[in-house]
C-alpha cells in the first residue's frame, strides 16, 4: 500500500496568530489522549501535525496541517475532518474562518496542496512546490504494528533462541510455536520490504536516465525552444532535422548551465551568512516540545533569498533530489541516513517561506549530525536558497558541513511544535527494520547461514 | 446420487478451447498492455485489476472483497458451511481466526520433512532406468500419493490415478478461473463428491490410518466426522490441485528457459534444497498456479482512490486481482522479466497474498522441490514429438513427455 | 591537512592537558554567589586569578581550576546580551526540564532530588583544588578566602583510588577507569600515542578558538565591544570581542554508585546462569576489572595492561565479545554504527568528551561514594548531551530492543542487557539502579584572559 502526503495550508491574518497558536498547542504535543484515540480509530494516519507558520513580511500567517497517511490522502483528510471536527473548527474560527463541522472536509480539501516539482505540477490550482519523503515505503500501519508485536513476542522466547545447536533448528522451533498459535500465519508470507533491499549503485546509466526524465519534467521549455529554432531554420523533411534538434538542445543546455553557474557563484559570493546563536529563550521554547517520546518533529521555516534564480535552483534541487532518491541507494534511506520516517519540504504558496517538516527518530542533535556527516550536500542544496544559511560553494558544497553554524541556523529558524501526533511514538526505523527482517526470516530463511543472520537480529541492528 | 466423475469432461481438445487455454496460460503480454493503458479494466460487472498496488489493496480489503472458496466449498455439501474449516475462506475476522487456529493445529510444520520423504520415496523408484516418462502424470501421482499417506486416506494404488485427477479437478473448481454451470462445473462437482466419499470411507477406517496421519490425529482428538471431511476436502483441493499445477508449471517454465533450467539443475546437483526451491518458485512466478483468484465485491469500494486510475466497484461486482500481472509490475518489482532466483521473496505472490495466503505453503514448497529434484538430477528435456499441444486438464497438460539421461 | 595550531599553554585551563591524577588529593568547592556584591566578587576573583592553573601544571605545586556556571557569569556582572552568545545549553543549564528529560534525569533522578546544582542548592561556580598531599590540600583550601557574598554550598572531597602502574584510576565498582580518552594533538598524551590512533581528535572539539574536526572554528561566545572598552579580549571575526578563545565547557555530574546493589546483582545473576561473577560484571562494562577489553579477551581477563587498540565492528562484528549494550560500547561506539570503519570513527569522534573526573568520598567513613563525573567539550549539545541521550541512554542504540545503559541507566529493577554469543542471544535481566545522579551542572572553564576580563 502506498502512502500519501496531505498538506493543508490555510492563510489567515497575522494578528490572530497568538490566539490560533494557543488553541493549536492546546491540542497537545504529543496529541492529547482524546484526540489520539480519535485519530487512531481511523487507522490510516502515521503522523499528523498542525502548526502556525508566523507571518514573515506582510500580514499573512499560515496554518499548516500536514499528515502522512496510508492510502489515498483525500479519504484520510475526510476522516480527520470528522474525527477532529471540534478542535479544528475552533482553530479555524480563531483564524477568522466560519466553518461548520459539516463544511470542514470540503474546506480542508479546498486548501489541500499537492507537492510537486514540475512546472505544470506547481502551476495548476492546488499545487505547491515541494518534496515529500517516506522512510518506510510499503509499510502500512497494520504491518508495522503486527511486525512489532511479532518481534517483541519472539524476542521473549529465549528458551528457544538461546542454547546449543544449529540456528536453523532454533528458527524451526520458533516457526512451530508461532504456527501452532494460528494467528501468526501472515508472518510466514514474505512481503515486499523496500528498506531492506540492497543498495542500488549510481552507475552512469542511472544518471543518464535521470537526465532523460528531467526533460519532460523540467527541461521541456528548452526543448521547445530548440524545436522552434530548428523548425524555423531547417525543413522538417530533411534527415538531419532530428540530429539538429538534439544538437541545438544540447547547445542551449550548455549555455544555460554556464549562465546559471556564473549567476550562482556571484550570488554565493555576495550572500551574507548569519552567524548568530539562537537565543536561549528560543531554544528553551523549542526544546520544551522535544523528547517527550522517542520520535520527534522538526519544523523549520526559512525565507527564500529574493529573485527568480533561487526559485529555480530550489525547484531544480528538489527535482534532482527526488529523482535520485527514486533510483539510487536504498528506498526509505536518504543516502546513509535511515532515521527519517516522513518528511516534506513545502514552499508556502504566495510567500517566500520554505517549510521543512520532518518526523524523525531520536534526538535533534543526532538527527542534525546525521545531516552534516552523511547528506550535507543534500540539505545544503535546498537551504542554500534561503537567507542566512552558512556559506556554500556551487549549491552543494560547504554549507551544512560547517556543523556548528548549521545547527545554530536550524535551531534559530525552528519553530516550537504546536500539535503533533505519531502513531508509534516510540518505534524507530531501526527497530521497524529489525522487526521486518525478523518476519522475513521466519517467512523465508532456509539455510544455516540465513538462520544465523536471523538469530543475530535479536541483538543486532539492520 | 451424483453422477460419477468423468475426467474427459475437463479435457480441452478443441481448437477454440486450446486458443482460449493458451490465452489463459500466457496472459503476460495482455497484462502488460492493461497495466500500462488500462490498469483497472471494467467490462460490465467484471473488473480486472492489474497493477501491484491495486492488487495488494483488493486482496487486503477483506471487508470489501470476499473470496469464492467458501461458497464453492459450500456447494459441494450442504453441511460444509457449518464446519470450522469453512471459516478459512471467510472474510469475517472472528470466524477466520477460529478456522485458522483449527487448521494450523492440524497441519503441523514439523510434518513437512516426513511428507518430503514420502514424495522422494515415491518419485525415485519410478525414474530408475527410465529414459522417457510422462512428467505430468508422475507429478500428479506424487502429490496424490503424498496426500493419501499423510492424510491417511483409503485409496489403493489402482485408484490413485483417478484420485489424482479428482483432486486436480477439485482444486481447479475451488480456486480456478472457470465458467460455472458448464461441463467443467459438473465434472468438478462430481470430483468433489468422489473425494468426499473417500473421506467418509477413510474416517470410518480411521484406526487403520495410523496415529501419524491427519485423519488418525483428528479422530483421536475427537473432531466430528463431518468437520474432518470438510477440512480434508479443502486440503485435498489445495494439495493435489495446487501442488500439482505448481510443479507442472515449474517444469514447463524450466523446459522453455535454458538459463532457468541450468540454475535449477545446478542447485539440484548441489543438493541445495533452498536454492532449488528459490529456482522453482521463481519459475512458477512466470506461470503461476492461477493468474488470479476472483473476489466478489460485498461492499462498495474505490480501488486506487485519488489517482487517475481510480475505479469504483459496487457491491455485487466481480473483481479479478491478477496476481500474475502484479508480479510483473515494473514499478514495484525490479527487472520483472528476468529469471532471478535470488529476488526478494516478497516480490512473489505465487502462494497468494494477505489473509488467504496458502495455508499449506510449507508443504507445497517441500512437495514441489522433492517431486522435481530427482528429475533435475538427470538431464531432462521435452520430447520433440510431444511439442504438439497436449490435451489440457484445467490449466495443466494431461501429459508432458520428457526424456531423461 | 595543515599542521594543527598548538594549544596556548599560557591560556588554556590545565584540565585540558590531563586529569591531574598525580595530584591524588583534591576537593571540589561548590560555590554560590549571593545577589549584588559584584565589585567585591571581582576583587576576590582577581586574587584567585593568580592561583588558577593553565597549561601543564607545575609538578610540585597545588593546581586550581575555576568553573563558572551561567548564573555565576551574571553574578560577576556579565551583560545578559553577552551571556546569550554562549551556547543555549550552557545558559539554560543542565536542570532545565527539557534537558533533564533528554538526560534521563527524571523520576527519583530529577534535579529536585539532588544534593546540589538544583534550585535549592544552586552552584554558581566550582573551584577545584588539586594537591600532592593532604597537608598541601588543606593549606591550599585555607588560602582560598571566601568573601561574604561567596558561599560554600558544599565541599566534595575527591580521591584517586589505587592508581595502577599504568596510571589509571579505579572507580568504586572496582574497574579501571579512563582508559579510552580522546587525544588532542600537541598534548603530552597524544605525543605518546601512535599517530594513526583513532583517538586523536582535533583540538577544536575541546577548546574554543581552534579548528574542529571539520576544520571550522567552533561557535564562540562574544562580548559586545562596548563592554570591553580596554580591549582586554581579542577581537572576534564578527567584530565583537572573543571571550571564548582558549576556554572550554565542563560538564559535572555527581554520580552515586550503589556498590552493594551492583555486587549483589552480579552475584545473583552469576549464580542463576552458572557463570563467573567477574564475567557477568565485565559484560555490563565491556572491559574486565583490570581494564582489558572484552573484544580482545572475550573469555577471561587479559594479563597485560589495559588495551585500547580495537574497533567494535571490525574486531568483533557479531558482538560475541563485547555486548552491543555494554557501557564502553555505548559511550564510544568507535566504528560500530556505520559500515565504513574510517567514516564511522570520524563520525563517532564528533561526539567525544574528555573525561577528567574522579571518585568522591563520603565524609564520615571516607569510603568512595561514587564518581564526580567531569568532562570537557566545546559543544555541550553535540558532545555530552548527544552522547548521554542517543548513545548511553538510547533505548534502541545500535538496534537494541528497549534497553538502556546497564551501568548508568535508570534500570529500576527491570534493566536488561542482551549478550550475543555462539548460542544465541541471552538476556541478563532484572538490574536495579546502580548509579544515580545527585548533583551537577554545566560550567565554563574560562581562559586566563577571560578571567582577567571578568575580574576587572
Amino acid at each position: 500500500m502506498s502512502h500519501s502526503f496531505v498538506t493543508v495550508v490555510v492563510p489567515f491574518a497575522a494578528g490572530r496568530a497568538g490566539d490560533v497558536l494557543t488553541l493549536v498547542r492546546g491540542m497537545g504535543n504529543p496529541a492529547a489522549p482524546a484526540l489520539r484515540t480519535s485519530i487512531e480509530s481511523l487507522d490510516v494516519v502515521h503522523f499528523m501535525s498542525v502548526n502556525v507558520i508566523p507571518a514573515d513580511q506582510g500580514d499573512r500567517a499560515h496554518l499548516l496541517l500536514e499528515m502522512s497517511v496510508d492510502g489515498p490522502g483525500e479519504a484520510a483528510l475526510r476522516g480527520v475532518a470528522v474525527a477532529l471536527a471540534q478542535p479544528l473548527t475552533d482553530v479555524l474560527t480563531a483564524a477568522g474562518y466560519t466553518v461548520s463541522a459539516t463544511g470542514l472536509p470540503a474546506f480542508l480539501s479546498r486548501h489541500s496542496r499537492t507537492l510537486a516539482t514540475t512546472w505544470y505540477g506547481t502551476a495548476r490550482s492546488g499545487g505547491a512546490l515541494g518534496l515529500a519523503f517516506c522512510g518506510s515505503p510499503n509499510m502500512p500501519l497494520r504491518r508495522i504494528r503486527d511486525e512489532a508485536a511479532l518481534g517483541d513476542l519472539v524476542a521473549d522466547w529465549s528458551d528457544l533462541l538461546y542454547g546449543p545447536g544449529p540456528a536453523l533448528d532454533k528458527l524451526a522451533a520458533v516457526r512451530d510455536r508461532l504456527w501452532a498459535r494460528g494467528r501468526w500465519k501472515w508472518a510466514f508470507d514474505a512481503e515486499q520490504t523496500p528498506f531492506l533491499l540492497p543498495r542500488r549503485d549510481d552507475t552512469p546509466s542511472v544518471y543518464a536516465r535521470i537526465f532523460l526524465a528531467s526533460i519532460p519534467a523540467l527541461l521541456w521549455p528548452v526543448l521547445l525552444v530548440a524545436l522552434l529554432i530548428c523548425a524555423l531554420r531547417w525543413s522538417v523533411l530533411h534527415w538531419w532535422w532530428i540530429p539538429s534538434v538534439v544538437g541545438v538542445f544540447a547547445l542551449l543546455l550548455i549555455v544555460l548551465a554556464a549562465v546559471l553557474l556564473v549567476l550562482v557563484r556571484r550570488a554565493e559570493k555576495t550572500d551574507i551568512p548569519e552567524d548568530v546563536a539562537p537565543s536561549p529563550q528560543h531554544v528553551a521554547e523549542v526544546m520544551d516540545g522535544e523528547n517527550h517520546v522517542t520520535l520527534n518533529l522538526l519544523i523549520v521555516v526559512t525565507r527564500l533569498k529574493p529573485g527568480w534564480l533561487r526559485r529555480f535552483t530550489l525547484r531544480a534541487g528538489f527535482w534532482v533530489t527526488s529523482a535520485a532518491l527514486a533510483r539510487i541507494g536504498v528506498p526509505g534511506w536518504l543516502g546513509d541516513v535511515g532515521v527519517v520516517q516522513f518528511a516534506r519540504w513545502v514552499l508556502l504558496p504566495g510567500t517566500d517561506q520554505l517549510v521543512f517538516a520532518s518526523n524523525y527518530d531520536g534526538a535533534w542533535e543526532s538527527y542534525l549530525e546525521d545531516f552534516v556527516e552523511l547528506v550535507a550536500y543534500g540539505v545544503t542544496a535546498v537551504w542554500t536558497n534561503c537567507r542566512g544559511f552558512p556559506k556554500t560553494f556551487l549549491l552543494f558544497w560547504k554549507g551544512a558541513k560547517d556543523s556548528d553554524r548549521f545547527r545554530r541556523y536550524v535551531r534559530r529558524y525552528q519553530i516550537a511544535t504546536g500539535f503533533w501526533y505519531a502513531a508509534f511514538p516510540d518505534l524507530t526505523l531501526v527497530q521497524m527494520r529489525t522487526n521486518a527482517a525478523i518476519r522475513l526470516g521466519i517467512a523465508g530463511a532456509q539455510t544455516e547461514q540465513e538462520a544465523q543472520a536471523w538469530l543475530d537480529l535479536f541483538s543486532a541492528p539492520r | 446420487m451424483p453422477t460419477p466423475f468423468d475426467p474427459s469432461l475437463l479435457e480441452v481438445r478443441s481448437f477454440r478451447g486450446r486458443c482460449a487455454q493458451w490465452l489463459v496460460d500466457h496472459p503476460g503480454f495482455l497484462f502488460a498492455f492493461f497495466r500500462a493503458v488500462w490498469p483497472n479494466l471494467r467490462v460490465c460487472r467484471y473488473v480486472l485489476v492489474t497493477r501491484r498496488d491495486d492488487v495488494e489493496d483488493v486482496m487486503s480489503q477483506t471487508g470489501a472483497f470476499a473470496t469464492r472458496v467458501g461458497p464453492r466449498l459450500a456447494a459441494l455439501h450442504p453441511d460444509y458451511p457449518n464446519t470450522p474449516v469453512f471459516g478459512l475462506g471467510s472474510d469475517d475476522d472472528g470466524t477466520y481466526a477460529e478456522a485458522l487456529q483449527a487448521a494450523s493445529a492440524v497441519l503441523e510444520l514439523g510434518d513437512v520433512p516426513g511428507v518430503a520423504r514420502i514424495a522422494r520415496g515415491f518419485v525415485e523408484p519410478r525414474l530408475a532406468g527410465r529414459t522417457t516418462i510422462d512428467a505430468a502424470e508422475l507429478i500428479r501421482l506424487t502429490q496424490a500419493d503424498a496426500a493419501r499417506r499423510y492424510f491417511g486416506l483409503d485409496v489403493d494404488d489402482a485408484a490413485l490415478p483417478q484420485f489424482a485427477l479428482c483432486g486436480l479437478a477439485l482444486g481447479n473448481y475451488m480456486f480456478g478461473v472457470q465458467a460455472t454451470g458448464s461441463d467443467t462445473w459438473r465434472a468438478s462437482r462430481a470430483a468433489g463428491a468422489e473425494i468426499s466419499a473417500i473421506m467418509r470411507r477413510s474416517i470410518a477406517h480411521a484406526p487403520a490410518a495410523g496415529p501419524n496421519t491427519l485423519i488418525g490425529r483428528l479422530v483421536a482428538s475427537g473432531v466430528a466426522a463431518g468437520d474432518i471431511e470438510a477440512m480434508l476436502t479443502g486440503f485435498v483441493a489445495g494439495w493435489v490441485g495446487g501442488a500439482t499445477v505448481a510443479a507442472i508449471h515449474a517444469l514447463q517454465v524450466l523446459l522453455g528457459r535454458s538459463r532457468a533450467m541450468r540454475a535449477a539443475r545446478e542447485a539440484a546437483a548441489d543438493c541445495d534444497d533452498a536454492a532449488l526451491g528459490r529456482c522453482l518458485f521463481e519459475a512458477i512466478r512466470f506461470s503461476p498456479i492461477f493468474p488470479g483468484a476472483f473476489r466478489d465485491c460485498i461492499a462498495d469500494y474505490t480501488i486506487a482512490a485519488g489517482t487517475r486510475r481510480r475505479c469504483a466497484v459496487r457491491s455485487g461486482d466481480v473483481v479479478m486481482p491478477a496476481t500474475h500481472s502484479a508480479m510483473f509490475d515494473g514499478t514495484r518489482v525490479a527487472a520483472p522479466r528476468r529469471f532471478d532466483p535470488d529476488r526478494p521473496a516478497g516480490d512473489s505472490m505465487v502462494l497468494g497474498y494477505g489473509r488467504h495466503f496458502c495455508i499449506g505453503h510449507a508443504f507445497g514448497r517441500a512437495l514441489v522441490v522433492e517431486t522435481l529434484k530427482p528429475l533435475l538430477h538427470r538431464r531432462v528435456w521435452q520430447r520433440r514429438i510431444d511439442r504438439l499441444p497436449p490435451a489440457y486438464f484445467g490449466t495443466v497438460p494431461l501429459t508432458l513427455m520428457v526424456q531423461l539421461r | 591537512m595543515t599542521e594543527p595550531v598548538p594549544l596556548d599553554a599560557n591560556e588554556v585551563p590545565t584540565l585540558v592537558f590531563g586529569a591531574l591524577t598525580r595530584w591524588q588529593y583534591a576537593t571540589c568547592l561548590v560555590l554560590r554567589f549571593t545577589p549584588g556584591g559584584v565589585a567585591a566578587r571581582r576583587v576576590w576573583l582577581r586574587t584567585l586569578a593568580g592561583r588558577l592553573t593553565y597549561g601543564i601544571a607545575d609538578r610540585n605545586a597545588p593546581a586550581h581550576v575555576l568553573a563558572l556556571a551561567a548564573s555565576g557569569l551574571t553574578a560577576l556582572g556579565l551583560d545578559t546580551a553577552d551571556l546569550d552568545t554562549f551556547s543555549a545549553a550552557f545558559v539554560n543549564g543542565m536542570t532545565a526540564p527539557y534537558r533533564s528529560r533528554a538526560l534521563g534525569d527524571e523520576g527519583d533522578r530529577r534535579p529536585g532530588c539532588w544534593d546540589w546544582g538544583n534550585d535549592a542548592a544552586p552552584a554558581d561556580a566550582l573551584l577545584f583544588i588539586y594537591a600532592l598531599s593532604q597537608a598541601q590540600l588543606s593549606a591550599a583550601v585555607g588560602a582560598v578566602l571566601l568573601p561574604p557574598d561567596v558561599h560554600l554550598v558544599q565541599e566534595i572531597k575527591l580521591q584517586v583510588r589505587a592508581q595502577t602502574p599504568s596510571g589509571f584510576m579505579v572507580e568504586p565498582f572496582g574497574f579501571l577507569d579512563g582508559i579510552s580518552q580522546p587525544l588532542i594533538p600537541g598534548t603530552p598524551p597524544a605525543a605518546a600515542a601512535t599517530p594513526q590512533s583513532n583517538d586523536v581528535v582535533a583540538a577544536g572539539e575541546f577548546v574554543l578558538g581552534y579548528a574542529d574536526s571539520h576544520g571550522y572554528l567552533p561557535a564562540a561566545p562574544t562580548v559586545a565591544s562596548a563592554n570591553d572598552p580596554d580591549g582586554v579580549l581579542p577581537t572576534a571575526s564578527n567584530g565583537q570581542r572573543d571571550i571564548g578563545r582558549n576556554s572550554t565547557f565542563l560538564v559535572v555530574r555527581q554520580l552515586r554508585q550503589d556498590v552493594a546493589a551492583f555486587d549483589n546483582w552480579v552475584a545473583g545473576c552469576a549464580a542463576a546462569l552458572s557463570m563467573p561473577a567477574d564475567y557477568i560484571a565485565a559484560q555490563l562494562i565491556g572491559r574486565w576489572q583490570n581494564g582489558t577489553s572484552l573484544v580482545r579477551n572475550p573469555r577471561a581477563p587479559g594479563t597485560d595492561d589495559p588495551d585500547n587498540d580495537f574497533l567494535f565492528r571490525r574486531d568483533d562484528p557479531r558482538a560475541f565479545g563485547c555486548p552491543r549494550g555494554a557501557h564502553i560500547r555505548r559511550s564510544n561506539p568507535r566504528d560500530a554504527l556505520h559500515a565504513k570503519a574510517e567514516q564511522a570513527v570520524r563520525i563517532t569522534n564528533r561526539h567525544r568528551i574528555l573525561r577528567v573526573g574522579r571518585p568522591y568520598i563520603v565524609p564520615p567513613h571516607g569510603n568512595a561514594g561514587g564518581m564526580l563525573f567531569m568532562c570537557l567539550n566545546t559543544e555541550i549539545e553535540r558532545q555530552f548531551e548527544f552522547l548521554q541521550q542517543t548513545w548511553v541512554l538510547g533505548p534502541s542504540f545500535d538496534g537494541l530492543r528497549d534497553e538502556t545503559d546497564p551501568l548508568v541507566g535508570a534500570n529500576g529493577g527491570t534493566g536488561a542487557l542482551t549478550v550475543q554469543g555462539e548460542q544465541g542471544p541471552q538476556y541478563l535481566a532484572g538490574m536495579p539502579d546502580f548509579v544515580t545522579p545527585i548533583g551537577g551542572g554545566y560550567f565554563w572553564l574560562p581562559s586566563r584572559t577571560a578571567v582577567h576580563y571578568l575580574s576587572v
